[in-house]
């Protein structure tokens, strides 16, 4: 996967799929936001959105030993990195 | 109501009478051992569709993740996890092999931690499930020769209550049992003097039995129990009164 706006396209749609499924609304998301202040992801929420993640993608680079990610964008290039690596 | 099980250790003693007692009562098992025994083959072919059994190493981390990833692909979801598997390598601490100390950590209590954070993503995903944590009584009251057993078994009581609080919130229950001395294989390298020492302890006047703890883990599974989370049953006869 090279296209960037579809690899944030499907990112966004599991944190938005995550928010929903609690209740909450989707939003529209930023590079800048951050995933627990902006976003509103408490700590369970991330791991259900990595399990998400690993089954849209095909990846979890936090089993690859990845540290946690502030930012919608970093959490973006993280996969990107990922992806890229698996795919080389 | 069928639910889809995870349990490690399922081919011998307790995790085999626990494997058989689920698939009795409608359950889809899979499970795991470092070994086949004459009880897995039987089972496979008596159950083929809804018990699965496959050969792993309780320390290769990778091969649990596997094992539980395939699980949840062939079931479509993982409802319960028993974390049953364990060693008890028995001598004075002062005189421990740390191999065996390590071996221990290792499938007591390591692997125990990654099937709980393997089968907790997917529940979370789910938005459900029920975990129980075999332990022991000598994780409560300590046994002379068994210092690294307690040390591990006593780490699962601390893991239960923590999953507990954890996962309470995203409807996961964490539960743990605590039997005494079970006739088990396990319990075979006791001493005659031992075992004498137990029963003669031990209100009810005999060992544990397999079918005597069974019934626990049935309770948790059920409906019944939905209120608890974060508690340790003791099933020893009345031997810790």
């Amino acid at each position: 996967m090279n296209d960037s706006s579809e690899l944030e396209q499907k990112i966004g749609d599991v944190i938005n799929r995550v928010l929903a499924d609690s209740g909450r609304s989707p939003k529209p998301l930023a590079a800048a936001d951050t995933l627990t202040g902006d976003v509103g992801l408490d700590s369970l929420d991330l791991a259900v959105m990595v399990v998400g993640l690993e089954q849209a993608l095909g990846v979890d680079p936090f089993r690859q030993g990845a540290r946690a990610v502030q930012t919608f964008g970093e959490l973006v290039e993280l996969y990107r990195n990922t992806l890229n690596g698996s795919s080389s | 109501m069928s639910q889809s099980i995870i349990i490690s250790g399922g081919s011998r003693g307790l995790g085999q009478a626990v494997v058989q007692t689920l698939l009795d009562d409608g359950h889809r098992v899979a499970t795991f051992s470092r070994s086949r025994t004459p009880f897995v083959d039987e089972t496979a072919a008596a159950y083929e569709d809804r018990f699965w059994y496959q050969q792993v190493d309780a320390t290769d981390s990778q091969a649990l993740y596997e094992f539980v990833r395939d699980t949840n692909q062939r079931w479509g979801q993982v409802d319960a996890l028993i974390n049953n598997a364990a060693v008890a390598i028995d001598g004075v601490l002062a005189l421990a092999n740390e191999d065996d100390l390590d071996q221990m950590l290792a499938i007591n209590l390591k692997a125990a931690l990654i099937l709980g954070k393997e089968c907790s993503r997917i529940m979370l995903a789910q938005g459900h499930g029920n975990i129980i944590n075999i332990t022991s009584i000598i994780a409560l009251r300590g046994f002379s020769g068994l210092v690294g057993y307690a040390a591990t078994k006593a780490g699962m009581v601390g893991m239960t209550q923590s999953m507990a609080r954890e996962l309470g919130g995203r409807n996961i229950r964490v539960n743990a049992i605590a039997p005494g001395y079970l006739e088990t294989d396990m319990s075979e390298a006791l001493s005659e003097h031992q075992r004498s020492q137990i029963i003669r302890r031990t209100p009810l006047g005999r060992l544990g039995k397999s079918e005597d703890v069974v019934p626990w883990v049935q309770f948790l599974l059920s409906p019944e129990s939905r209120f608890a989370t974060g508690q340790v049953i003791t099933v020893d006869g009345g031997a810790s009164v």
